[in-house]
């Protein structure tokens, strides 16, 4: 039975995230100076260690994570291929609970090692209610998850609302959605974990670098934040090209020009930013003049349309979109420190829009 | 009229395989497409449809996909076999986008609406519908406009045989107004009123009309 599950759960789960785990890793290990490593991460976790406000986003994060495991485990249980899984009614349930604890633990895993390390160094610190309380928080969010998969399982034939997060306001006044903001959509409802975790995890590295005055502040800095700000985006870029070849591939077959098929990525990438510049603008109109700011936006939105348009590329798979994004966002960030701020941005511009041009008709989902 | 000039696909998963048209002329008929699982029927009507890249050029009605990218699209309708539609939107989102881009009258999508007896759940998620009322949508959304050619991948599995009857009359009233029929299917149809269909036997990559 453990064996069926695996495969079910664990393995369909860090197979479709393998994007984002790779993102996720280079992001926490691989921005770092490989040497510094440790004494960067151990000085991280005493800042989580000694802030309250830092430990209060670390935990909330970590449940995020924790409800995209859910949301991911319960998506499955709940998909009529999977209806074997309803079998499991038939053992007890101690063994169901052992059984479902393994597969939540594993998909949680990541974020048990990294827990493991702060709950070391602080009680090595003496801090034993914080490590306690750590310990606690884990416990919890397995329990939490292990809970909701045996709901589903022995409970199938309940009406389950409790996590059905959709969007109340707008089902209530009935709004039409149109072509344009499908892709809005399509991250409000299903991508939103990824979403809210990616701009939490933006604004907070932006934070970092415009939280101090004018003679703290480093321009070369907040340039490279801001592109890695914009390459932890390439994620939901790959998701999008996913949905509109996949999920609504039919609209190839609608009278509709290449220019609006391209606006619809534009208008997506610009509201997608909107938050980040907004951030800017409020903590850094001080540091950094407003058009510079709003060039910056232009930068982003432009190199989020590159990433879109080399997913175009023929026989494009994640691994050889990883390097492309990775090389871009290297060549666009060393060209943004020159600070020919607006030639970059009409560069990145008139390449996405060739390449977008020559490859959307040559595209194929490979089956 | 639809010409096939040189027509080639090749199969992303195996590119050796090739399914070749050299040439071939097709009038506005029905035509029922055969071929066993695997053949590259579907294949074929998504090239036809502008959903996938191919070599050579298919014209329909003198429109390419080469020259006449727009027109084209709005007057070759396409439904597919299992058609799949994020849950997200309502049916009538869809309806509207098809509305626009295909420029269908109004009264045109009530009668469709009514005649596949769609109006009751219409404003629903589609995620709420069955395989049934979501092959409904997709064969509505291909009827809509003023199409010379239309597509239908299976258009008979998952229906009952109310709406299956009711859309064998449909294709029957189009094509006596001059829309083209390719229907790729496992299942034998009869068309009311309308002239004898045409077997197009897909096999060994090959077209063979009979």
């Amino acid at each position: 039975m453990l064996k069926l599950l695996w495969k079910i759960f664990v393995i369909r789960f860090y197979v479709l995230n393998a994007g984002f785990f790779l993102f996720s890793f280079i992001l926490i290990f691989g921005v770092v100076y490989p040497p510094q490593l440790i004494v960067v991460h151990t000085s991280l976790i005493y800042g989580i260690i000694q802030s309250n406000l830092f430990t209060a986003v670390v935990l909330f994060l970590w449940l995020l994570y924790n409800l995209k495991c859910i949301f991911f485990s319960v998506r499955i249980i709940t998909r009529e291929e999977n209806t074997i899984l309803y079998n499991m009614q038939a053992i007890s349930p101690a063994r169901q609970w052992i059984l479902l604890l393994i597969c939540h633990v594993t998909l949680y895993l990541p974020i048990i090692i990294y827990s493991f390390f702060i709950i070391y160094l602080s009680r090595r610190q003496g801090y034993l209610l914080y490590s306690n309380g750590l310990i606690f928080f884990q416990l919890l969010m397995c329990a939490l998850g292990v809970y909701t998969y045996y709901f589903y399982i022995n409970f199938a034939w309940k009406e389950v609302a409790i996590f059905r997060i959709g969007l109340p306001v707008i089902k209530q006044f009935g709004f039409k959605i149109q072509l344009p903001y499908y892709l809005v959509y399509y991250t409000l409802c299903s991508r939103k974990i990824i979403f809210f975790i990616l701009k939490l995890t933006g604004l907070f590295l932006l934070n970092s670098v415009l939280a101090g005055d004018n003679d703290q502040f480093n321009m070369r800095e907040f340039i490279l934040v801001f592109m890695i700000d914009i390459l932890i985006h390439s994620l939901l870029v790959y998701y999008y090209v996913e949905f509109m070849e996949k999920m609504i591939s039919f609209t190839r077959n609608l009278p509709i020009t290449r220019l609006f098929r391209f606006s619809l990525f534009l208008l997506t990438y610009s509201l997608l930013l909107l938050p980040d510049l907004c951030f800017i603008i409020i903590k850094g109109f001080q540091l950094i003049p407003i058009y510079i700011i709003l060039v910056f936006y232009g930068i982003a939105i432009a190199e989020l349309l590159l990433f879109t348009s080399t997913l175009y590329i023929s026989s494009m798979k994640m691994k050889r979109y990883l390097q492309l994004i990775f090389s871009i966002y290297l060549v666009i960030s060393l060209l943004t420190l020159s600070g020919y701020y607006t030639c970059i941005l009409l560069a990145t511009l008139t390449l996405t829009l060739y390449l977008f041009n020559k490859q959307y008709y040559k595209y194929e989902v490979f089956m | 009229m639809i010409v096939f000039s040189n027509f080639k696909k090749r199969f992303k998963g195996n590119p050796e395989e090739i399914l070749h048209i050299p040439g071939l002329v097709l009038d506005n008929k029905i035509y029922w497409l055969k071929g066993r699982n695997g053949a590259g029927k579907t294949s074929l009507v998504k090239s036809m449809a502008g959903l996938i890249p191919f070599e050579g050029e298919i014209s329909v009605d003198s429109l390419t996909l080469n020259n006449n990218r727009m027109e084209y699209r709005l007057k070759v309708n396409y439904a597919e076999a299992e058609p799949l539609y994020p849950e997200f939107l309502k049916g009538s989102d869809l309806i509207d986008l098809y509305k626009y881009t295909k420029k269908a009258a109004t009264h045109q999508v009530n009668l469709l609406l009514n005649r596949f007896g769609m109006s009751g759940y219409v404003n629903n998620k589609v995620g709420s519908y069955s395989s049934g009322m979501t092959k409904k949508l997709s064969l509505l959304l291909a009827f809509m406009g003023n199409p010379k050619l239309i597509l239908l991948d299976e258009p008979f599995i998952t229906l009952d045989p109310q709406a299956l009857h009711m859309v064998e009359e449909l294709i029957a009233e189009y094509n006596y107004n001059g829309a083209g029929f390719i229907i790729p299917s496992h299942q034998g149809f009869t068309i009311p009123g309308a002239d004898p269909h045409i077997s197009m036997v897909l096999d060994n990559k090959t077209i063979l009309l009979s």
